[in-house]
């Protein structure tokens, strides 16, 4: 074809009268770029797709009649082209000065590219009348709308259709009456807008703005970081003023390219707000503890009195020594968190195995991957995905399971939008049916918990059709045969009544998967917070083993990780049978080599889990527990349970930022210091390890998370002395073969390093998994699944099924969203999700409150209609404190995964009940003070 | 205290908390259920379409010739519909002057404000009735009774100044007649059939 020579050879041309040579596919503007020549312009954005609507690009290209856009044009072979030609020249000034005539008199951005393009080529406007103009649209919480200074480039519309995907800004009316507008012309802030501030991001002229003023304001410095949210790893700037987060900015990186979330734009200022801890605390002698506690995170004092930090260290310290010594170690625990860096969840890790001398060390993985976890290393040898999200590009077909990214992964989202526009087909199967749905090739809105039978009879089929690739069986897999015979009982037709998928779909799906080019499977919380959580993933894997779809770009296994850093604590060894880099603790082997490392005995026995520890507290067999980060007293299932068990403990130490519902509880609470308080590294779901670094200093007393463990370890008889994160990584890299060749100068230098990397200055290898698996044969291992019902199944008395998850504002237990301004304003009460005819049947309306009870607890909180809930379920996410879910949630645990049951268990619905008297944290409502001063 | 909206408070913005809103909201931006009459006019005519985006128009205008105008649950069942995001189906809709998407209300008065009808006052005509019922040109009134419009020429410039009320062609219209005309419409609870009268005759 013509296209495809043009745009795989340089083409050489004169500009300005110079020679100058265009790289395939480049326009005459980015050429003009590279080669140090400016041309104004306004709807071309580097990095978007050019629209060519504003005309102050245009250049004198000789032998044309008409002027032509360079934003959209591509120079040919021999080309003269002029861009500052007095014809040029004077079309480009009467373009901005018609622009600039029709702009408000005071300019809404500093920034304003209109604003630098008048003064780059003296443009002298007189100023009209202001044209008529909607007025200014403040109702977002975010985003100040003022669309007199709007010259539709339709950048927003590309960001937020063709970018986000989010569909919410578009053209209306036509001529001169012609406007943005948000969904049906409502208000921003009543749109369905997600706040993901990429349109504002676009806008040349300051029409869309970060609200209050806040874009005005002029940073003393920057600081390249990450986001401190989901897994995903977004890349961020830091624009910094007076030890102050003034916004946020999408950096270059490789998992967002400048994409961000609104957590992770708005998400912030929790860092600032008032209830940050900034002294230790002890806990008053009169304050008996209680799992029936209710808490006033404003009056801390009431429960504990300020200490020094040696005094508080001598005592948390002191109290689990003496538990250590009186009770043996097997009484001690540690938490740690996947919010914390690489280097805190390894020094932690070790404190537990050499200071308390126990492997009883985990964290929250254990409630969200841990059984997918548990399959993907006795299937295929390696716990990490092995395919990044951004892959997705490359595939034919992605089946998306038991996941809304839109939601919790909303940058890896995008990319899955962007890659459906581009052709890719898109199987989404969910319970809940996302607006992801939308996008779908095929929606599959099965019954919840029937996830193997769906899959097993997509396998089936597959079998049937003779669809399975028999050369990779033979090749690398091994078990084909007792998969094939147990799927043999799963047809689609006996499988269709029990999921609610007609048999013929489930077969289409099965063919299209089986047979694409390239398919990739992508899976979140609905298949692994199950008891069979490590059946459904077995299932996944055999999926994509039995078709040969793995290995390759485009294919693979993707469990898209949840928190920003729970790949790199489960590899850096915070959980309970495995040493950094999942090498088993009761293998003679590996506990060699850690005794060596660290220069001490360890103890052989896996240590418990963390619902097990729960258990064991009750028992009475574990009684002194550290918790840094975690916040088990809202996370875990039952949570009246795990707060009896942590109120009953004879010493629990907690190092947080604020006095969450698990610091309540402590008897020491140390004040740590918050994300962007420190510098570390962080491990994406593509297995990217990045560098957050420093942007503020810590309030108060509050100290740094490294040097408060090492203060740990020193009163438990360790002698440590790391000066800093890069000693602790650089540790790592010893203890882990697949980080070993990351540098922490190249982390320095690129921000990011793919593993594995096992020698200094390997590039990192993205898709893994190419010749074989690292298991010991260099085979994967298929792994039949059976049918297991859910622990707990609607009966007469509980006849709702309850789903819990999470939102898209609010992170986990809401400790920091619900403490950063922005999200809380956009979500700032409990609701849960259910469906309108569901909600009519007890009699209730939208914006009711309702009351949700199991056989364990009772929660009260609004009702939202959601028809994407199907009928029979409710969806609750668990970040309200007022309405903590969990005291609702089955305890019971997948027998691999040890990962209980989050996504089912029975409850009833009655109209009406009572509201905590306490709502969020006032954030949110200290926006609304911020506007009444103005 | 700045006024909202004025434009020394550049970028100034933020809402407040959107509690009541927020409550309601669903998460693709719909409160449901649907308005009864939208629901069945969705349910006898609406669903029959072809989701396809060639269904747009017709779709839209299946629903304004059955509901009277697009309400916002009409637009919300459309774009669920054919897959097609809200804004889309806005940025068509908008694009026909043909789309209404204020009730109209149960009476319909349009001053024509034609060169004839100029030339002999209309515009007098239309500010009296606007400052009478409280209400902009295009608009309806709160009470739901009057929509009142503005139309380029009748052809009935003879009749000059000209009033439409009901589909009743008045002419020679004053500011008084006019009120009494539309008093004389809200006494019939519907709108009657249209006849030529000359008011002032
Ligand atoms: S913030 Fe994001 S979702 Fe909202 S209008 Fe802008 S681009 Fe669209
Ligand atoms: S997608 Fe995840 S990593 Fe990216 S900005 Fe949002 S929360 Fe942060
Ligand atoms: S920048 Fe080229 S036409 Fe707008
Ligand atoms: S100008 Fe009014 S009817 Fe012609």
């Amino acid at each position: 074809m013509m296209n495809t020579l043009q745009e795989t050879e340089a083409v050489s041309f004169t500009l300005n009268g110079a020679a100058v040579s265009a790289s395939p596919g480049e326009t005459l503007i980015q050429t003009a770029k590279r080669h140090g020549v400016e041309i104004p312009h306004l709807c071309y954005k580097e990095g978007m797709r050019a629209d060519g609507n504003c005309r102050a690009c245009v250049v004198e290209i000789k032998g044309e009649r008409v002027l032509a856009p360079s934003c959209c044009r591509q120079p040919q072979e021999g080309m003269e082209v002029s861009t500052n030609s007095p014809r040029a020249l004077h079309s480009q000034k009467m373009v901005l000065e018609l622009l600039r005539s029709d702009m408000p008199a005071q300019s809404y951005s500093p920034d304003s590219e209109l604003d630098h393009w008048v003064d780059e080529l003296q443009v002298i406007a007189p100023r009209f009348m202001p044209r008529l103009s909607p007025g200014p649209d403040f109702s977002h919480p975010a985003i100040a709308v003022n669309l007199d200074a709007c010259i539709q480039c339709t950048r927003c519309v590309r960001a937020c259709r063709e970018e986000q995907v989010n569909d919410v800004i578009g053209f209306a009316f036509r001529g001169h009456r012609s406007e943005i507008v948000f969904d049906l012309k409502d208000p921003m802030g009543a749109s369905t807008c997600v706040a993901c501030g990429e349109c504002v991001r676009a806008c040349p002229t300051g029409a869309l703005m970060p609200a209050r003023g806040v874009g005005l304001v002029a940073a003393d410095r920057t600081v390249e970081s990450v986001c401190p949210y989901c897994g995903v790893g977004c890349q961020l700037t830091y624009h910094v003023k007076d030890n102050r987060i003034l916004r946020v900015e999408g950096r270059d990186g490789p998992a967002n390219e400048s994409r961000l979330c609104v957590k992770g734009r708005y998400g912030f200022d929790y860092v600032h707000h008032r209830q940050r801890l900034t002294k230790p605390l002890i806990r008053r002698a009169d304050a008996p503890k209680s799992a029936d506690f209710v808490m006033d995170p404003d009056d801390p004092l009431s429960v504990f009195r300020e200490a020094s930090w040696e005094e508080a260290l001598a005592l948390a310290t002191g109290g689990l020594k003496a538990i250590r010594e009186s009770q043996g170690p097997q009484a001690l625990c540690g938490f740690g968190s996947a919010k914390g860096s690489n280097e805190e969840a390894y020094l932690f890790q070790k404190l537990v195995r050499t200071g308390f001398r126990t492997n009883n060390v985990d964290h929250c993985t254990r409630l969200c991957h841990a059984s997918s976890v548990a399959a993907l290393l006795e299937g295929i040898g390696s716990g990490a995905v092995s395919n990044p999200v951004r892959d997705v590009i490359h595939s034919e077909v992605v089946l998306l399971i038991g996941s809304n990214p839109i939601v919790n992964h909303p940058v890896a989202a995008t990319w899955i939008k962007n890659a459906v526009k581009a052709g890719t087909k898109l199987i989404l199967a969910d319970p809940r049916r996302s607006d992801l749905a939308r996008h779908a090739a095929h929606y599959l809105q099965f019954k919840p918990d029937t996830d193997v039978a769906l899959l097993n009879a997509m396998m089936h089929t597959i079998v049937l059709e003779n669809l399975v690739d028999q050369n990779f069986i033979k090749d690398r897999v091994s078990g084909y045969e007792e998969l094939r015979k147990n799927v043999e009982g799963f047809s689609p037709e006996a499988m269709a009544p029990l999921c609610g998928i007609p048999a013929e779909t489930i077969k289409e799906v099965a063919r299209l998967f089986a047979t694409s080019k390239a398919s990739m499977i992508l899976w979140g919380m609905g298949i692994s917070q199950h008891v069979h959580g490590t059946d459904n993933a077995r299932c996944l894997i055999a999926l994509s083993l039995m078709t040969g779809q793995i290995g390759r770009p485009g294919t693979g296994l993707h469990p898209l990780r949840g928190q920003n850093n729970v790949q790199g604590a489960s590899d850096a060894g915070l959980i309970p049978m495995m040493y950094p880099d999942y090498q088993r603790v009761n293998e003679p082997q590996a506990q060699a080599k850690f005794e060596a490392l660290w220069n001490t005995r360890l103890d052989a026995k896996p240590g418990l889990t963390v619902v097990e520890i729960m258990d064991a507290v009750h028992e009475g067999k574990i009684r002194g527990m550290y918790i840094m980060g975690e916040n088990p007293a809202m996370s875990d299932p039952d949570v009246h349970h795990a707060r009896g068990a942590l109120a009953k403990l004879d010493c629990l130490v907690v190092q947080d930022i604020f006095l969450t519902e698990t610091a309540y509880l402590a008897d020491v609470v140390l004040p740590a210091s918050a994300f962007p308080e420190k510098t570390g590294t962080f491990t994406n779901t593509d297995r990217l390890v990045q560098l957050g670094r420093k942007a503020l200093e810590s309030p108060g007393e509050a100290r740094q998370d490294l040097w408060i463990i090492q203060e740990m370890a020193r009163g438990l008889g360790l002698v440590w002395d790391y000066a800093g994160p890069e000693e602790v990584f650089n540790e790592m890299r010893r203890a882990m073969p697949s980080i070993a060749g990351i540098t922490w100068a190249r982390l320095e230098q690129e921000s990011g390093v793919t593993y594995p990397c096992e020698q200094e200055g390997d590039p990192g290898q993205r898709v893994v998994f190419t010749e074989k698996f690292p298991t010991e044969s260099g085979r994967a291992r298929l792994v039949p699944a059976d049918i297991i019902p859910a622990a707990e199944r609607p009966d007469r008395e509980f006849p709702f099924v309850l789903i819990t998850g999470r939102q898209l504002e609010h992170w986990h237990t809401g400790s920091m969203t619900r403490r950063a301004t922005v999200l809380d304003a956009i979500e700032p009460e409990p609701v849960a999700s259910i469906h309108p005819l569901d909600l009519d049947a007890i009699g209730a309306k939208p914006g009711d409150v309702i009351s949700v009870t199991s056989r364990r607890g009772t929660v009260s909180l609004y009702a939202r209609a959601d028809d994407g809930t199907p009928r029979g379920a409710l969806f609750i996410p668990f970040c309200y404190y007022e309405a903590a879910v969990n005291l609702l949630t089955n305890p019971v645990l997948d027998p691999f995964g040890k990962i209980p049951e989050f996504k089912y268990c029975a409850v009833k619905l009655t109209k009406g009940g009572v509201l905590a008297l306490r709502s969020s944290y006032g954030g949110g409502q200290s926006m609304a003070a911020v506007q009444a001063e103005q | 205290m700045k006024k909202p909206g004025s434009h020394d408070s550049p970028g100034m913005g933020g809402g407040k908390p959107k509690a009541e809103g927020a409550r309601i909201r669903r998460p693709g931006g719909a409160v449901l259920p649907l308005d009864p009459e939208v629901e069945r006019w969705f349910a006898a005519v609406g669903a029959a379409f072809p989701a396809s985006r060639s269904s747009i128009i017709p779709m839209l205008q299946s629903a304004q010739a059955s509901l009277g105008y697009l309400p916002r649950d009409a637009m919300q069942a459309i774009a669920r519909h054919l897959k097609v995001s809200p804004v889309t189906l806005e940025g068509v809709a908008s694009f026909y002057a043909q789309f209404r998407f204020d009730k109209p209300g149960r009476h319909r008065v349009t001053v024509c404000r034609g060169t004839a009808c100029y030339v002999r006052g209309s515009s007098k005509l239309m500010d009296d009735i606007q400052a009478d019922l409280k209400v902009a040109a295009g608009g309806t009134t709160a009470d739901g009774e009057v929509t009142l419009e503005a139309v380029s020429c009748f052809g009935a410039c003879a009749l000059a100044p000209v009033v439409v009320v009901d589909g009743t062609v008045n002419g020679r219209v004053s500011s008084a007649s006019l009120k009494a005309l539309v008093d004389a419409a809200g006494q019939h609870p519907q709108p009657q059939p249209g006849r030529r009268t000359k008011a002032g005759a």
